[in-house]
């Protein structure tokens, strides 16, 4: 593990990256690539198209930061709209079959979970706190919703479960997240 | 309005996950802009949600770093 020369606050790592400052740019990558990388793998689920998309997402917060607004809410809520929305486009843009897309969930939960986690990387957001996951059910609901793009109808179609159910899980989910992570 | 709930209805977690219409996103955000415990609330789901994508966080590989810088050049 790279030990960071030192820590950036969001606000400092912003008017470096406004800048145009090459070590805005290094701790940018440094920092923030294995959460997004993981986010986009998730989402499309193939190595290539991952490294493909997360170049361009890349390209994307360079080329976008004068645009970003603090006011608006966080550096990292702001990247990782612009990765979700890349890859989400992505996955529409090949017309994925409606078909296999839970199968292939469990599968990609599945090879996450083989790969070795990087959690290191992002050791100062606090991530030791998070021990335990989600229940299985509670993980479906939210991988298709947040890492899918799917709405709540089209998850409770794919569950074959009402769309009550849905929501109750959506929330429920998120309460337990909230108690893991402390929130 | 009864805040308390506004906020056990879920629609703030639907919102959070981006799965609201246009419609409800614009409800939502001029709720939080009068309710505190609202924004508040939208605040604390939003970070659940980010700790978690961190936890899935994967090194990408050394040459996408390189491709990258490659980029960032030109």
């Amino acid at each position: 593990m790279a030990i960071p020369e030192k820590i950036l606050s969001e606000d400092e790592l912003v008017s470096l990256l406004k800048n145009e400052s090459g070590e805005g740019i290094a701790h940018l990558y440094d920092h923030y690539s294995p959460a997004l990388f993981g986010v986009i793998i998730r989402i499309v689920e193939e190595q290539e198209t991952a490294e493909d998309l997360l170049q361009e997402v890349f390209v994307k917060i360079w080329k976008n930061v004068q645009s970003y607004d603090k006011s608006k809410g966080k550096l990292y809520t702001w990247m990782l709209n612009i990765a979700r929305n890349s890859a989400i486009d992505r996955l529409r843009s090949k017309d994925y079959r409606i078909s296999g897309k839970v199968q292939s969930i469990d599968n990609s939960v599945y090879s996450i979970n083989k790969v070795h986690h990087t959690s290191n990387n992002v050791d100062h957001i606090g991530l030791k706190k998070v021990v335990e996951q989600l229940t299985p059910t509670h993980q479906v609901v939210i991988d298709l919703l947040y890492f899918k793009g799917y709405t709540q109808s089209e998850a409770a179609e794919e569950l074959k479960i009402p769309l009550g159910t849905v929501k109750t899980r959506v929330k429920m989910a998120i309460v337990h997240l909230r108690k893991i992570v402390g929130a | 309005m009864n805040t308390e709930e506004y906020i056990s209805s879920g629609i703030l977690e639907s919102y959070v996950l981006g799965i609201t219409s246009e419609q409800e996103n614009r409800e939502v955000e001029q709720l939080a802009m009068q309710h505190a415990e609202i924004k508040s609330e939208i605040e604390a789901i939003r970070n659940a949600m980010e700790v978690y994508t961190m936890k899935h966080a994967i090194a990408p590989p050394l040459h996408v770093k390189e491709r990258n810088y490659a980029q960032e050049r030109k």
